[in-house]
């Protein structure tokens, strides 16, 4: 009996060891990850600093991380999809701020686990206009570089590829230089039914000298007015900006709909301060055969 | 069996919207305010945006001269692997700088990605992505669930290559288009 109880107990310490082990191969899988936070930053005239934390949350590599900052700004395509525009050629009438922008510190490396402030600063030129003017800070994160693996022995012949990564987190800095304000125009509120989908497209374009940074949300109403579909995104309108939404034609029955849509500046932005606009709503009806 | 999914994305919306359009009755936002995930609260509340790469691309030690080694997104083994964490209902450009060949430091090896060589998905182990060219890049609204990218490509050893150890850089960049 003793035998057999401590024969168990040898399989049950060896399955637990196992499992130890395995438990352990699991958390030391490595992985890099790079936090940055805010993701947006206003300075103005009277508060020309701010900062960032840049976190390196990795538990293998240390990461080399460098600071630049470029202009440019949000802009859609005809089919409304949005990226950041950064123009080839810069030219004088551009709300360039990307050659007044200054990092403290620039460059540094962080080891996993770290964080690290960085201060931004702009010392803009004496004789700015009044305005807005926009930069895009990029954080690029590359891991220190460790050796390459050596041949293997005997194996001269090895054809071997792969490829090390790096990270570019793109953030939004506006710079607000005197007396600046903000609304946004609806252009143009249009929208189109095939046998596949409702689209409803709604063209923006920005009034006052600083970018519309709010809210768009679309409502389709039936014919007792009751919402049957709503979104809702954040927009930025720097210039002009097309968006487009699309339902599926199967969840509509044929009939009259509404389509609502509301412009406003009632939104949480973490690290920055909204400029606040007055509210644009525009419908239009809509016939579904 | 994985998934296989092919779109050619064309700024609809995610599926979080047609979700919200047939819960008619939901006129809040519950479903975009999701809990943020502890890594992109930093110490002074500020929440921001997490990138984390898990896998590096790695077309292998064993490739021939003249024979093309082809990774696919969906392939477990070899490919590219990121995950973006930030605050959900958010959208977000993802873009990639893609070399044109790997080099050993003297010798280069060619490769390509351009086709439908990257997907997009909220499962970690890539399955039902939703294919996209890494070339021309995405732009997508984020999950509340962690949202996974993968990218394999195509290495196109000529039949003279010389053996070595060839390596390149892949950049991916993510920027919100909401500021």
């Amino acid at each position: 009996m003793k035998n057999k109880n401590s024969f168990f107990v040898r399989i049950a310490l060896h399955r637990l060891i196992f499992l130890h082990f395995l438990f352990v191969s699991v958390m030391v899988t490595g992985y890099t990850q790079v936090t940055i936070a805010p993701t947006a930053i206003h300075l103005s005239n009277n508060n020309p600093t701010d900062r960032i934390i840049v976190f390196n949350n990795s538990n293998i590599d240390a990461q080399e991380v460098e600071l630049d900052a470029r202009f440019g700004y949000p802009a859609s395509d005809e089919h409304g999809n949005v990226s950041i525009y950064y123009p080839e050629v810069i030219s004088a009438d551009d709300p360039n701020a990307s050659d007044w922008v200054y990092f403290y510190p620039r460059r540094f490396i962080l080891q996993p686990g770290e964080r690290q402030t960085v201060r931004i600063a702009v010392r803009p030129p004496a004789d700015l206009s009044v305005g807005e003017y926009w930069a895009r800070p990029v954080i690029i994160s590359t891991p220190v570089k460790r050796p390459a693996p050596a041949a293997e022995a005997g194996k001269s012949d090895v054809l071997r590829a792969g490829l090390s990564t790096q990270i570019n987190t793109v953030i939004a800095l506006n710079y607000r230089h005197g007396n600046v304000n903000t609304g946004v125009e609806i252009a143009d509120f249009m929208e189109n039914v095939d046998e596949d989908d409702l689209s409803v497209r709604v063209d923006m374009t920005r009034k006052g000298n600083a970018a519309f940074l709010g809210n768009l949300i679309l409502r389709i109403r039936d014919s007792n007015n009751r919402v049957i579909g709503e979104a809702r995104r954040d927009v930025a309108v720097y210039y002009d900006l097309t968006r487009v939404f699309t339902f599926p034609r199967k969840d509509l029955q044929s009939g009259v709909y509404t389509a609502e849509v509301e412009l406003n500046t009632d939104r949480r932005l973490t690290g920055g301060s909204i400029l606040p606009a007055k509210p644009v709503r525009r419908s239009v009806r809509i016939n579904v055969p | 069996m994985y998934e296989y999914h092919h779109k050619t994305y064309n700024c609809k919306f995610d599926a979080g919207y047609h979700r919200f359009f047939r819960d008619s009755n939901r006129s809040d936002l519950s479903h975009i305010a999701a809990p943020v995930h502890e890594s992109r609260i930093v110490s002074t509340g500020d929440i921001g945006i997490s990138i984390t790469h898990s896998f590096s691309m790695d077309f292998g030690n064993d490739l021939l001269p003249g024979v093309d080694r082809i990774i696919y997104p969906i392939d477990p083994g070899g490919r590219g692997a990121f995950q973006i964490e930030g605050e959900g209902g958010l959208e977000v450009s993802v873009s990639f700088i893609l070399p044109d060949y790997l080099s050993d430091g003297g010798s280069q090896l060619p490769v390509s990605f351009s086709g439908d060589y990257a997907g997009y998905g909220t499962n970690p182990m890539g399955n039902s992505l939703t294919l996209f060219n890494p070339q021309t890049g995405l732009q997508m609204t984020l999950s509340s669930m962690p949202n996974y990218i993968f990218i394999g490509g195509r290495a196109m050893p000529p039949s003279s290559q010389p053996s070595g150890n060839y390596t390149g850089t892949i950049t991916i960049q993510v920027e919100y288009t909401g500021n």
